[in-house]
């Protein structure tokens, strides 16, 4: 009994005395990260048989590359290219601190129909490496289409948000043709977002302007000077099917579609000067929006629906306004610069982008954080139009001017990659709009 | 009460007592008067009786008798004038008597007052005497209680204070004993004060110097929530080699939670103390991450 006791004492005595070697879990917070660029490889797909025409695992690394999220390693190093995450050196890629690692293959199966089959890894989750993996057959020429699918779906499971890669855009496309007379070419044409695959959905010998998608991407809205006076069409992309919105005296012009889709903002002079307004689709109903003295045109919807944004010289110059729909207020929203217009809304509605001359009067896109105001200048050539910005608002693609004529440009929203969209036809870019 | 009333009953038989003596002396007073008188009258009727004698006898006894009556008229005269001057005197007396009565009286009102005045002093001085005698008990009584009192904190006191000299001794043994512990314990106790003070700010270099590592391989997703949080756990080799990294409570963002998770293999080896038993302090981490904002 009196030597359990003692026991006791010394055992109290001791824990109280001494620090004991105890192996307590240490408590940390991390609350700051770097914004590089993420590390990854793209292995050169595993090709059997025929090659394609297209390099699947090349138009990944492409599109992840004009992202500037990625930092595209070189993977000239693998010399046997694995087709199954167990052929992958894991250690030699966390070597070269890389974050993930693509795979793949692409296998005939005939008929142009070919097995294409993708894998993210994780080299540091060893021996369940696998972040997510797909396998789909398509006809060769929906290759492309499918590598762009595979880089959203990658681009979303690394950095959270969508990828655009997938998407369409809209341009019209001038062409000049003759020495005497002179005899433009307007068309109006839908391709990739990489510029890939161009189709020609309107030619016209008369002016073709402001394409616009609708929210679900499946139609266009555009101005059309066909027979010599502006008229407002729909065309639907896939079937061809256009339908005459509006077809006023004078100026039809600047469509832009309501987040629903039901209903087209317009600039209409039917009144006098150019003013908004806004016709249900349906019915055909006009509705004034702006009803003021001076010029107001390119109507935006915001993606609430709430807000309308557009440009106006009431204030002596243009600038861009916004207006709220239930009460009528309207306010200026830029202040900077002598020249600002051509505005867009980024898809969370906290920014706008838009076409803005600055101090040594060269035309520049920027984007102004509608909380805070602050402007920021994406682009420095000077001679820049027509921003659009892109489903995700990572990316803006516009106008430019580059060896004397229009080309199609491509900035990230945080300013860290800028591109030229390549050349795939003679002529000259205008008035690029991003669709779905 | 009693006494008091005694008292008075007494002091009123006195001055009845008194007022008698002097309505008796009054009385005695007014016989002394009427015989002063009855003398006056009774001597000239005796004197009559004695008279006739011859002629020449009778006119020697008539010039005898003349003479003897002129003599006797002297006589008369004499007495007339000596009781006029009786009378006078008597007179005299009799004022001189009754001043004196009124001096008397007013004497023995004087003193049957002072002898009242007396009595009462007297039973003032009895009533005094008897209060003092009150008081004095009193006093007495509280002399008494004050010194029993005092006797009594007197005794408390001493009581309390061999009590308080016991603790006191009680305490100083309790100090000194405490000191003696202290002492025994002091060298051991400093010795992990200064200890743990170095492991703290050592522990506290390391921790910086982790979360800066892991931070740097730490790519933010963008556009995540910054009210997001994720948690993990890190098993750490000595040396540093991230033994094993899990999640222990998912932020719900599964790109925010590969991203740190990404991060910490990639910042393998940390940095850790060299000192085995600090290091022990660094074997498993709980990581907390919230996505705020970017590094400096």
């Amino acid at each position: 009994m009196i030597n359990v006791r003692k026991i006791l004492y010394l055992l109290c005595f001791f824990t109280l005395v001494f620090v004991p070697p105890v192996q307590a879990v240490l408590n940390l917070e991390l609350t700051q990260g770097v914004d590089n660029a993420v590390p990854i490889a793209v292995i050169p797909f595993v090709v059997t048989g025929e090659k394609p025409s297209a390099d699947v695992s090349n138009i990944i690394t492409q599109d992840l590359q004009n992202s500037g999220q990625f930092k595209l390693m070189d993977t000239s190093a693998v010399k046997l290219l694995p087709s199954q995450p167990k052929g992958v050196d894991f250690q030699y890629w966390r070597s070269v601190d890389v974050n993930d690692v693509v795979i793949g293959s692409v296998k005939p199966l005939g008929n142009q129909r070919f097995s294409v089959t993708y894998f993210l890894l994780d080299p540091y989750k060893t021996g369940n490496e696998i972040i997510s993996t797909q396998s789909v057959t398509v006809k060769e020429a929906q290759l492309r289409v499918l590598a762009h699918h595979i880089a959203d779906a990658i681009y979303q499971q690394i950095t959270g948000v969508p990828g655009i890669f997938a998407t369409k855009i809209a341009y019209v496309l001038v062409q000049r043709q003759g020495i005497w007379p002179i005899r433009d070419t307007y068309r109006l044409v839908v391709a990739d977002a990489d510029g890939y695959n161009p189709q020609a959905i309107l030619i016209s010998r008369d002016p073709i302007m402001s394409p616009s998608w609708s929210p679900d991407g499946k139609r266009l809205a555009y101005v059309s000077f066909e027979k010599r006076r502006a008229s407002v069409y729909i065309s639907n992309v896939a079937t061809g099917v256009r339908t005459l919105v509006t077809q006023f005296p004078e100026i039809n012009g600047a469509p832009a579609w309501s987040k629903d889709g039901k209903r087209l903002a317009i600039v209409l002079s039917k009144d006098g000067n150019p003013r908004i307004y806004s016709i249900d689709l349906a019915t055909k109903k006009i509705v004034p929006i702006t009803r003021s003295w001076s010029i107001d045109t390119e109507p935006a919807w915001s993606p609430d629906g709430k807000t309308m944004l557009f440009t106006s010289d009431r204030g002596g110059s243009p600038q861009i306004y916004l207006k709220d729909l239930n009460s009528g207020k309207v306010q200026r929203i830029t202040f900077d610069g002598s020249y600002n217009a051509k505005a867009s809304w980024a898809p969370d509605g906290k920014s706008i982008v838009f076409l803005h001359r600055n101090q040594q009067r060269a035309y520049d896109i920027a984007m102004q954080d509608l909380q805070t105001g602050n402007v920021t200048v994406l682009t420095q050539a000077g001679e820049d139009q027509s921003p659009s910005i892109s489903p995700n608002g990572k990316m803006v693609i516009y106008a430019s001017e580059y060896n004397g004529k229009g080309v199609l440009n491509v900035v990230s929203t945080d300013g860290r990659v800028a591109l030229r969209l390549p050349e795939k036809s003679k002529g000259t870019v205008r008035e690029p709009t991003w669709g779905l | 009460m009693k006494q008091e009333k005694e008292h008075l009953r007494k002091s009123i038989v006195l001055t009845l007592v008194l007022y008698g003596a002097v309505a008796v002396l009054l009385g005695v007073s007014l016989h002394f008067r009427t015989p002063s008188v009855t003398v006056a009258t009774s001597q000239p009727v005796s004197i009559v009786k004695a008279v006739t004698v011859n002629q020449s006898q009778v006119q020697e006894e008539m010039h005898k008798i003349q003479e003897q009556r002129q003599e006797q008229q002297r006589k008369e005269q004499a007495h007339q004038q000596y009781l006029k001057h009786l009378a006078q005197q008597a007179r005299q007396q009799r004022v001189r008597e009754q001043k004196q009565m009124a001096i008397l009286k007013t004497q023995q009102m004087k003193l049957a007052k002072q002898e009242k005045m007396e009595a009462i002093r007297a039973h003032q001085k009895l009533m005094d005497l008897q209060k003092q005698q009150k008081a004095e008990q009193q006093k007495l009584a509280a002399m008494h209680a004050r010194a029993e009192q005092q006797k009594q904190a007197a005794l408390k006191k001493q009581a309390d204070e061999a009590k308080a000299k016991v603790l006191a001794q009680k305490k100083q043994q309790l100090a000194a004993e405490k000191a003696l512990e202290q002492q025994i314990n002091g060298e051991q106790s400093r010795l992990n004060a200064a200890r743990n003070q170095e492991l703290m700010s050592e522990m506290a270099k390391y921790k910086a110097l982790i979360l800066n590592a892991i931070g740097q391989q730490w790519i933010m997703p963008k556009n995540t929530d910054k009210n997001l949080s994720t948690e993990l756990s890190i098993r750490l080799a000595p040396g540093g080699t991230v033994l094993d990294v899990s999640l222990l409570r998912s932020s719900g963002n599964a790109v925010l939670d590969r991203s740190v998770i990404t991060a910490v293999r990639k910042a393998s080896p940390l940095p850790v103390p060299r000192d085995p038993t600090v290091f022990n302090q660094f074997r498993e981490l709980h990581l907390v991450v919230r996505p705020e904002g970017l590094l400096g």
